[in-house]
């Protein structure tokens, strides 16, 4: 979506089309980038150096270079603008992301761990646990996707300081099974906001900072979370908690309206096949409804992502192909590892690309001269594992729309 | 060391230990019954989920098969809510032995099974994706029977009727006086407490570890364990048993069980019961029999893979085994089948010195044979002839307690009088009733309030007794949602243990392994907490890795996107040192 | 099979249980992406989402046993679930299917095997037209037909028309086209014959315009009123009826154009995967079925798009109705119209107006259709627009009711601007 939206803005008639949504709505709705740099910094830590934890840019690029990792083909320049260009989008769109290419947050997860992040949104940045303030986070009785308590005990077991408060959600719950959109598109609105705030009030005498789950507003989540947290006067913070991913919608939502507002359009649903337009030239087959129909195209940019959502395809046991373009899909002897918390081999598969990319065969020749691979589906990186996702996906995404408009 | 007296000793937690001591109370017999895990985690809760009608013996153990139909009737009468009355169908491909027809009807007549063939068409109208080049049908009454449902309704009956169940709880010694055993020593596994159990006579229903309980008392019974794979299907792929209709060989049985279908089985000795890993082999060749029986058998989601070790008890000292036939253990010559119920055969005609071992089940009286009183064992044997497993053990154990009493076991119900067979919609249907509640395993639709009744109730301590219990997480996401909310809902049980007022409430047990863990650095809900949920996810794994592609990879990095990356879980505090986080060797 | 309860069988070829059924259930992951875009479940609490009552609760349904299912009913079949989930699970047709598993159950109630036969109330309606109007204009006689039949009073219905368009098609020179660049068999459908003609004359005369020969051949609703109303065996036969009308001329050459997303879209994919019609005719059809726009979208792509406009300045606010985005084909007349000189569209972004065909006329459900279109009427209104513009009938008449503004086809605004005379 964010290679669309460049593109779109770089005044290319752009469609963006995808058998349906992508990764943004069951992630943490942040870009990770340079993931556990090192150990989170303990609370013990006296000098408590905000400096701990944050990556050196330069050094890390480099490692991943030698190694043929995205990031560091992708190349420094271009995970800089695109980090800078994201912040853009989402401030353009009333929905500001906070953080800088060198830096760090840590913040706590829905289970109590500590997971490292680069740019987060603002209503997320408060609960950064090397502050020393207590964080008490809330559990909403009835709602089945975030457990408070458990958090605290780990976040405490871990050296931090933390507290569980219950807050009552008034009409709640209202049905057999609430998701986190539910609760989302109630906090959009200002009543029930006041509402709540009367209710919780009470109970948030003199607590500093208080997390809650990732619900606060859909539409208009900035606005959501400063009216919620000066009506309480607390800092609020967000905890991303199951899918599905209010943030990650929130970004999702952006960047369509981004692609949309510069002439670009989002088409969801067909199918996706490729052919060969011209000698080396690849367009699309979109599978409508009435049958497969051909689109040509002068670029086009594959953004599939890895397994997850069919970008790589494993039929049966052992055996891979990437599923649009039938590309040559670099693997590794060895799949999977036998325990689930090591880091699993088959994350690595992946489309080769060059510093462009453009994927390649085995002797580095570029396969078709109009397409492009970015995120998910480039081999050399354990995306979830590392904690460099999104960075990834931003990255390498404006490194495509870069080399494709400098071919024009 | 406290001391606790009985009249039975039941060792073993599964279908069999609980028709004995089920048997034995309802007898008017003082019984305790003590099992190492959890109920059902041996073979009980890891085998086919077939409910025999007997058919598949007819042939080869006519015995076996009239046990077998006999008890099918039994059982249904006794205990239908764990049942699904599915019926079975025995079908032939071209390629399957046409002269077996005609002595599989002639076993069935004289085993009193009702055989009833149909037209191919019919059984296709019934079952659309079988193959269509089927040449004949049978329907059979099998049926299929959740057996974690079924233990732990017969354990819920035995409390009612004044048994003792304890789980968690391992044999150390068995006690003797001289040449007789006067009871055992078991411990806590939690805890590490240690009891004394004092009792008249020791029944051994250990299955496949009963041969290492009858060696505590000195007493040799070889159990050969016999691994068997099976692979759980995502979708009812048909709604009856499917069965070959030749004899009983790997792969052979296609059964619907709740919301999944389960293709079973292969058969392949091993040494040790609690030690196994699943091989690529055994995948393929339930993938390729099941290709047989529904053509686009590989299309469809293979959810997970699992293996049961079966008892194979060797009735006379033999030859060691080969450890793997290049076949299986049933050879092409024919042989008992891998289910159970079948006659010790020698060596066969060509080739292999592939051994058959019976699967019949026999029952011990350790006097008579190693001249130790006190004691007898049950081996072999299956899950559907259970109960008359037990009414034979309690038969024995009448005699030498030198009393005579009836067996009600055939008569009395398990469940309330007024529980019916039950249906796939049945759970469904119940949500749907429901006005408010919160769903904590959506994919098998177990609820909240399950889930606490469970965890406060029903011994159930860590996620997977959750699993055994409820079926919580085995369903496609296999854990992906639930296992973080049950883990909170565990956590949330450990903490209100520790407030005074509500100790009043939660059962004794898990108070004292709460003041166990304490001794543990960490805080013990915490620690035990994560444990819980680290072991959970890393057992879907065992399963899932065999058949990791297509739709279940997908789950995969669903899943991981889930635990690792939004809560982290291979960062929590407890469960590994600060040193040990993801570092550069990883990325 | 042994079954104690022994209830009636799902019958016919496309049922919960063939195998193309199992396979996209077991390609759900449980992500809850289509939940998340559900419209309907966004406003009630009736509806548990696509997701829970689709795949999930679909490995709980078995052929022959009566399913305990309630709250699909709620379902109001708008697909935008399907659209979005990238495992390519088919959701919406799966609740489609189960919903008419329901109606196998329960029955099809009086009012819904009304609302299912447009056709019927469309040939009888214009017959008294006059009459039928005032009768469905009658306040009273609305609030007897909410509490007797169902039907919400409140509910949008259009006027009859008194002639209908196969007839004014006929006086206006049926059959005296020149061979023309294309073959197009228009399909009206009910809504464009008995109630809005001059939608389909102006379709026909943008047609002619581009140089096709255009016919109005033997055509029979498609039948996804139907459908959507739980009468499975009827919509097959309708859809059979049709294919056996349209198959010959697709030999002969001919593409079929409709101004009737709904309509299209049973056409190319509805009849094949909820109705589980595979003939060759049903693929002919299918992939020989254009929406209007994306007919000529393919006129323009091919160089013969007629583009003599007149200057027509107007705010025209577009909705794509979302049986337009199940056809996978992006929203080919706002882009077009774009073209048109003068004229500036802005599109909603909203998934549903919320009627979804006959889901909001009734009763029970027509305050959650409301619910469901509130962000559509809000975008609408704050548009400033002179018209709305959409492709969907039903769409058309729920939108200017809610919001005052007058709705029209977008083909009527392109015969506009081509200087064509509104009939």
């Amino acid at each position: 979506m964010f290679a669309g939206a460049l593109a779109a803005q770089h005044s290319a008639r752009t469609l963006v089309m995808a058998r349906g949504i992508g990764g943004t709505h069951l992630g943490t709705g942040t870009v990770d980038v340079w993931g556990p740099h090192s150990p989170a910094p303990s609370p013990d830590d006296k000098e408590r150096r905000l400096e701990r934890g944050s990556p050196s840019p330069e050094v890390e690029l480099k490692k991943r270079r030698t190694r043929k990792h995205p990031l560091g083909l992708a190349g420094l320049p271009a995970l800089r603008a695109a980090l800078a260009e994201f912040k853009k989008i989402c401030a353009a769109a009333g929905y500001p992301l906070a953080g800088e290419i060198h830096s760090n947050f840590f913040l706590p997860t829905a289970l109590g761990a500590v997971r490292p992040t680069c740019l987060a949104p603002e209503s997320f940045t408060a609960g950064e646990v090397r502050q020393p303030a207590e964080l008490t986070l809330a559990r909403f009785p009835g709602f089945r996707d975030f457990f408070a308590d458990l958090a605290v005990s780990n976040l405490t077991a871990a050296g931090y300081a933390a507290r569980a408060v219950a807050l009552d959600l008034p009409d709640f719950p209202t049905r057999r099974d609430s998701f986190a959109t539910d609760l989302a598109r109630a906090f959009d609105e200002a009543d029930y906001r006041a509402q709540v705030a009367d209710r919780w009030r009470a109970a948030l005498k003199g607590v500093s900072r208080l997390g809650i789950p990732a619900i606060l507003g859909l539409d208009e989540p900035f606005t959501a979370w400063r009216d919620l947290s000066d009506r309480l006067g607390v800092e609020i913070f967000e905890i991303p908690i199951l899918p599905p991913s209010v943030p990650g919608m929130r970004l999702f939502n952006n960047l369509r309206r981004t692609i949309e507002a510069a002439g670009g359009r989002v088409t969801l649903g067909p199918g996706i096949q490729g052919w060969v337009q011209a000698d080396r030239q690849v367009g699309v087959i979109a599978e409508t409804a009435g049958g497969p129909r051909k689109l040509s195209a002068r670029s086009v940019i594959l953004a599939t992502g890895g397994f997850r959502h069919g970008g790589l395809e494993s039929p049966a046991k052992g055996e891979v192909k990437e599923s649009v373009f039938n590309l040559p899909v670099t693997t590794g002897k060895q799949w999977f590892a036998p325990l689930y918390w090591d880091a699993q081999p088959y994350t690595r598969f992946g489309v080769s690309v060059n510093a462009k990319m453009q994927p390649v065969d085995a002797d580095g020749n570029v396969i078709y001269s109009n397409l492009f691979a970015i995120g998910g589906i480039l081999a050399g990186a354990d995306r979830l594992g590392e904690g460099s996702r999104e960075g990834i996906d931003l990255a390498t995404g404006w490194k495509a729309v870069e080399a494709m408009t400098n071919a024009k | 060391m406290p001391r606790f007296s009985t009249e039975i000793l039941v060792i073993g937690g599964g279908a069999t230990g609980l028709g004995v001591a089920r048997d034995a109370a309802l007898r008017g017999f003082k019984t305790i019954l003590v099992e190492k895990g959890d109920l059902a985690h041996g073979t009980s809760g890891r085998y086919h989920g077939l409910l025999h009608s007997g058919a598949r013996y007819v042939v080869r153990d006519p015995q076996s098969a009239a046990d077998c139909y006999r008890e099918n009737l039994t059982l249904k009468k006794i205990l239908p809510a764990a049942i699904e009355n599915t019926g079975g169908l025995f079908v032939a491909l071209p390629e399957d032995p046409p002269e077996y027809v005609e002595p599989f009807l002639a076993g069935c007549q004289a085993a009193g099974i009702p055989a009833e063939e149909i037209p191919p068409a019919l059984a296709l109208k019934e079952e659309p994706l079988l193959n269509s080049k089927i040449v004949r049908a049978f329907r059979v009454p099998d049926a299929a029977c959740d057996s974690f449902d079924a233990t732990h309704a017969l354990e819920r009956s035995i409390r009612e009727i004044g048994g003792e169940v304890w789980v968690r709880h391992t044999i150390v010694k068995l006690l003797r006086e001289g040449m007789r055993l006067v009871g055992a020593e078991v411990e806590n596994v939690l805890t590490g407490e240690r009891v004394l159990i004092g009792a008249d006579l020791v029944i051994n229903c250990a299955g496949a570890w009963a041969g290492l309980i009858a060696a505590l008392a000195k007493c040799p019974v070889k159990i050969t364990p016999g691994k068997g794979t099976m692979l759980a299907m995502n979708s009812r792929l048909v709604n009856t048993v499917v069965n070959r209709l030749k004899l009983a060989s790997d792969g052979d049985a296609l059964v619907p069980i709740g919301t999944v279908a389960v293709m079973g089985t292969t058969e392949i000795v091993i040494d040790n019961p609690d030690r196994y890993s699943i091989e690529d082999e055994e995948i393929e060749l339930l993938l390729s029999e099941g290709e047989k029986l529904i053509p686009r058998f590989r299309d469809f989601r293979a959810l997970r893979a699992w293996a049961g070790v079966r008892p194979l008890f060797d009735l006379t000292p033999l030859p060691p085994l080969l450890k793997r036939p290049s076949t299986s253990l049933r050879s092409a010559q024919g042989s008992a089948s891998g289910e159970g119920g079948g006659v010790a055969r020698s060596a066969g005609e060509g080739g292999e010195a592939s051994r058959l071992i019976s699967r019949a089940h026999y029952v011990l009286d350790h006097a008579e044979r190693d001249g130790v009183e006190g004691f007898i064992s049950i081996v072999g044997g299956k899950f559907t002839t259970f109960r008359l497993m037990a009414e034979q053990a309690v038969d024995l154990a009448c005699r030498k307690l030198s009393t005579e009493r009836k067996c009600l076991t055939a008569e009395m119900m398990v469940d309330p009088p007024e529980k019916k067979f039950h249906t796939l919609g049945q759970r469904w249907g119940e949500i749907e009733s429901l006005e408010k509640t919160e769903i904590i395993c959506e994919c098998e639709l177990v609820t909240r309030a399950q889930v606490e009744q469970a965890l406060r109730h029903s011994g159930s301590w860590v996620l997977n007794d959750l699993r055994r219990d409820l079926r919580l997480g085995m369903g496609p996401c296999q854990g992906g949602f639930c296992a973080y909310r049950a883990a909170g809902l565990l956590h949330e049980v450990f903490l209100t243990a520790e407030s005074a007022e509500n100790a009043k409430q939660i059962e004794p047990h898990l108070i004292s392994a709460l003041s166990a863990l304490s001794a543990v650095k960490a805080p013990p809900e915490v620690k035990a907490t994560n444990a819980a949920l680290i072991e959970f996810l890393q057992e879907r794994w065992k399963g899932l890795r065999p058949v990791m592609w297509g739709a279940n990879l997908r789950q995969l990095e669903l899943d991981l996107t889930i635990y690792r990356s939004l809560l982290g879980a291979d960062r929590l505090p407890v469960t590994r040192p600060p040193e040990e986080y993801p570092s550069e060797k990883t990325s | 099979m042994t079954n104690d309860e022994g209830s009636s069988r799902i019958t016919g070829h496309a049922s919960p249980t063939s195998d193309s059924w199992l396979l996209t259930t077991d390609l759900c992951i449980k992500c809850n992406i289509c939940t998340s875009v559900c419209p309907v479940a966004a406003v009630t609490d009736l509806f548990p989402g696509p997701k829970v009552v689709g795949p999930q609760a679909q490995r709980f349904r078995e052929p022959g046993a009566i399913s305990l299912d309630r709250s699909v009913d709620y379902c109001s079949g708008c697909g935008v679930c399907s659209l979005v989930c990238p495992q390519g699970v088919q959701v919406a047709e799966m609740n489609i299917l189960a919903k008419a598993a329901l109606a196998e159950r329960d029955g099809v109630s009086r009012r819904n095997r009304l609302l299912g036969r447009s056709e019927q109330v469309g040939r009888i309606g214009s017959w008294f037209a006059p009459l039928a109007n005032f009768l469905l204009q009658n306040k009273f006689l609305r609030s007897l037909g909410e509490r007797w039949f169902g039907v919400s009073r409140e509910a949008p219905f259009p006027k009859f028309a008194w002639r209908s368009f196969r007839s004014r098609f006929a006086r206006s020179g049926a059959g005296r086209d020149a061979a023309g660049i294309y073959k197009v068999v228009y399909f009206h459908g009910c809504s464009t014959n008995y109630y809005e003609p001059r939608v389909g004359m102006a379709a026909v005369k943008v047609l002619r315009l581009n140089g096709c020969k255009v016919s109005v051949a033997e055509q029979n609703c498609c039948g996804l009123p139907l459908q959507s109303n739980g009468e499975l065996a009827a919509a097959r036969a309708a859809a059979e009826a049709n294919l056996r009308k349209l198959a010959p001329y697709v030999r002969e050459g001919y593409v079929i154009v409709g101004t009737s997303t709904s309509c299209t879209f049973a056409l190319k994919h509805e009849y094949r995967a909820v109705l589980g019609l595979h003939s060759e005719e049903a693929e002919l059809v299918a992939g020989a079925t254009y929406d209007f726009f994306e007919f000529l979208q393919k006129l323009e792509a091919e160089g013969r798009w007629q583009t003599g406009f007149r200057h027509a300045p107007e705010r025209i606010v577009y909705h794509a109705p979302c049986q337009l985005r199940s056809h996978g084909i992006g929203r080919p007349a706002a882009d077009l119209l774009r073209r048109v000189p003068g004229v500036t569209v802005l599109e909603t972004q909203a998934d549903c107006c919320g009627v979804a065909g006959t889901y909001g006329l009734k009763a029970e459900k027509y305050q959650i259709a409301k619910d469901v279109g509130r962000k559509a009427f809000h975008e609408i209104q704050k548009a400033q627009a002179t018209r709305i513009a959409c492709d969907s009938e039903t769409c058309r008449w729920w939108l200017a009711q809610h919001t005052g503004l007058p709705a029209v086809h977008p083909v009527e605004i392109l015969a506009e601007a081509y200087g064509v005379k509104r009939v």
